[in-house]
């Protein structure tokens, strides 16, 4: 599984007078995983809104698979085979576990297909014993998983996740980490976070940004010891 | 049950088993037995109430399971009902009802489709909807007093076409008013069936996740839009069955039926029985009907300020309506029964 699945050139994006994605250009191999580090207002999740169709860029272009994405609109994304988790959990709070699942499954041939695969997803978030929990009260890591779980329903070519590992405990991460790499390689997968142990651990390619540029990318042992993102963002030792 | 312990179709056996479906077979069996011991004025009650039931149901389905409020439902009963005011009695046949009740529907759908689609594509959401709406009544009625060449004004009109079918040489005219009584009876609850089996599987499923968390529907590939205005149509469409039926049997239709306080009394019927639980509207709808037949007994001009203090009182007292609070009676006294065991 080789070559570009999305190529994302010269994004801007601004909101009134402030710009927030500043000329943004973005490659992304199939089966790739990628990290996008950098504090906060740099312009990450700004970039996956538009990567998702949430936002329409000002200017620039995204292709995908050699389909133009501009002013496609948001429910075609999945079509196409791109799933996303918001930054703060974005669930049916009102339904139940199963049903989230089932909702984001969108089709199914029978009952039974339904519940296999609902089930063989519920057993890999370490979910089957909510199945009929309201997705509201559930913990936030567990809320977290489910939005993973919900995004890989359709089996997306590209998965972005927006800090999936946001208000996790140091175990939740380390099961997320090892949920996201078992992933690789059957779907490219991108993710916006905080954590660097988090990055380190997935050790791979990194991109960094900074007032709504990329100022680095590159590999995250490369990215760690890059002088600019120390300045900006890691902070130095 | 497969590897994962989950059952398939769980929710359709559970459905089966839900007190709310023996209920409602309960009720239209009663409804259908009804006949057969009462006097013809109230049967006629009835038959009025289970027409504004079908209303309360149509009202239901666009804000319990899609979760759009209207104020402008009255306007589509309305359309309905003087759509078969003014067809109706223009065509000599036995199928003249059906002449009516067709253009009734399919005006009521292409308006609400017009309407709809600016609005719903337009991205317009919760009270701002809810506000345009307010204008579709108030629009429609001022259109149903000033167009008085073809609504009779204020007055409205008079005379409508028995309920019939005129096919293959094959004609039957429903003018016995048991009869007439059994078609709405039918026509409601089939109506009640056809939403409740479409909202109890996936597609319900999709509604309730699009009015819990639109964005995300629409993250996962549904098209909220498209979803809503299919609803919104289809729930004004039969707004305007329960219009047409009206006239059918009332056998007059005026400004009053399509105005801003009919609006109002179809949301309180929905939102006493309960919204979103089908059934609970309809009983909603028989609850205040009847509420509206002893108060006004006492003064006609009583019934709008009691209304509207009912309304009040109601959504402090039991926000989720009837429906719902019976379903909590079992286990209050429950609880109550069991701290009585305890202190003893």
């Amino acid at each position: 599984m080789t070559g570009v699945l999305m190529q994302a050139e010269d994004l801007h994006m601004h909101f009134g007078g402030i710009t927030a994605v500043n000329g943004v250009s973005l490659t992304l191999e199939r089966g790739e995983i990628r990290c996008i580090i950098g504090p906060n207002g740099a312009g990450k999740s700004t970039l996956f809104n538009m990567l998702a169709g949430t936002l329409h860029p000002v200017s620039g272009t995204i292709r995908f698979e050699d389909r133009d994405l501009i002013g496609l609109a948001i429910h075609r994304f999945s079509d196409l085979g791109i799933a996303r988790k918001f930054q703060v959990p974005s669930l049916f709070s009102t339904m139940s576990v199963y049903d989230n699942l089932v909702v984001a499954r969108r089709s199914g041939t029978s009952l039974r297909d339904e519940a296999t695969h609902v089930g063989g997803m519920l057993e890999t978030l370490g979910l089957i014993g909510d199945a009929d929990v309201a997705a509201a009260e559930l913990p936030h890591g567990q809320k977290q998983w489910l939005e993973i779980g919900m995004a890989l329903m359709s089996g997306p070519k590209l998965l972005l996740l927006d800090e999936p590992t946001a208000g996790m405990t140091p175990d939740e991460t380390r099961r997320t980490v090892d949920l996201i790499a078992s992933l690789a390689d059957t779907m490219t997968i991108v993710v916006i976070e905080h954590d660097m142990n988090f990055v380190r651990a997935l050790a791979c390619p990194t991109t960094v940004m900074h007032q709504g540029q990329v100022i680095a990318s590159g590999p995250f042992s490369e990215i760690e010891r890059d002088h600019t993102v120390r300045d900006v963002y890691l902070g130095r030792q | 049950m497969d590897g994962t312990g989950l059952t398939p179709g769980r929710d359709r056996h559970a459905a089966l088993t839900n007190p709310w479906v023996l209920l409602t077979v309960g009720l239209v069996a009663i409804a259908a037995a009804y006949p057969s011991w009462t006097d013809p004025y109230s049967l006629s009650v009835v038959r009025d109430a289970l027409i504004f039931a079908l209303l309360a149901l149509s009202l239901d389905y666009l804000w319990g399971k899609a979760g759009i409020l209207s104020f402008g439902h009255a306007a589509f009963f309305g359309i309905g009902a003087y759509s078969m005011a003014i067809f109706g009695p223009k065509i000599d046949s036995a199928n003249a009802a059906l002449v009516g009740l067709l253009a009734g529907t399919g005006i009521a759908g292409a308006v609400a489709l017009v309407i709809g689609y600016f609005l719903i594509f337009g991205g317009v959401r919760g009270a701002y909807l809810t506000i345009v709406t307010l204008a579709i009544s108030l629009v429609a009625q001022h259109i149903a007093i000033g167009w008085s060449e073809v609504t009779g004004g204020d007055s409205g009109l008079i005379g409508a076409p028995p309920p019939g079918i005129e096919i293959f040489g094959f004609s039957y005219v429903v003018l016995d008013p048991v009869h007439q009584y059994y078609l709405i009876l039918a026509v409601t609850a089939i109506s009640l069936l056809a939403i409740w089996l479409a909202c109890r599987g996936h597609y319900g499923r999709v509604l309730a996740a699009i009015q819990d968390n639109e964005l995300r529907a629409r993250t996962l590939g549904y098209n909220t839009s498209l979803h809503l205005l299919i609803v919104f149509v289809v729930s004004a469409m039969l707004a305007a069955l329960a219009g047409g039926m009206y006239d059918i049997t009332s056998g007059y239709v005026a400004p009053d039926l399509i105005g801003l306080f009919m609006s109002t009394e179809i949301i309180v019927w929905v939102a006493v029985g309960g919204r979103g639980t089908l059934i609970g509207p309809i009983i909603g709808a028989f609850v205040v009907i009847r509420l509206q037949q002893e108060v006004s007994s006492v003064s006609y001009k009583l019934w709008p300020m009691f209304i509207g203090a009912f309304f009040v009182a109601m959504v402090f007292l039991f926000p989720n309506g009837l429906l719902p609070l019976l379903r909590r009676i079992p286990r209050i006294v429950a609880a109550r029964l069991l701290r009585a065991r305890k202190t003893e």
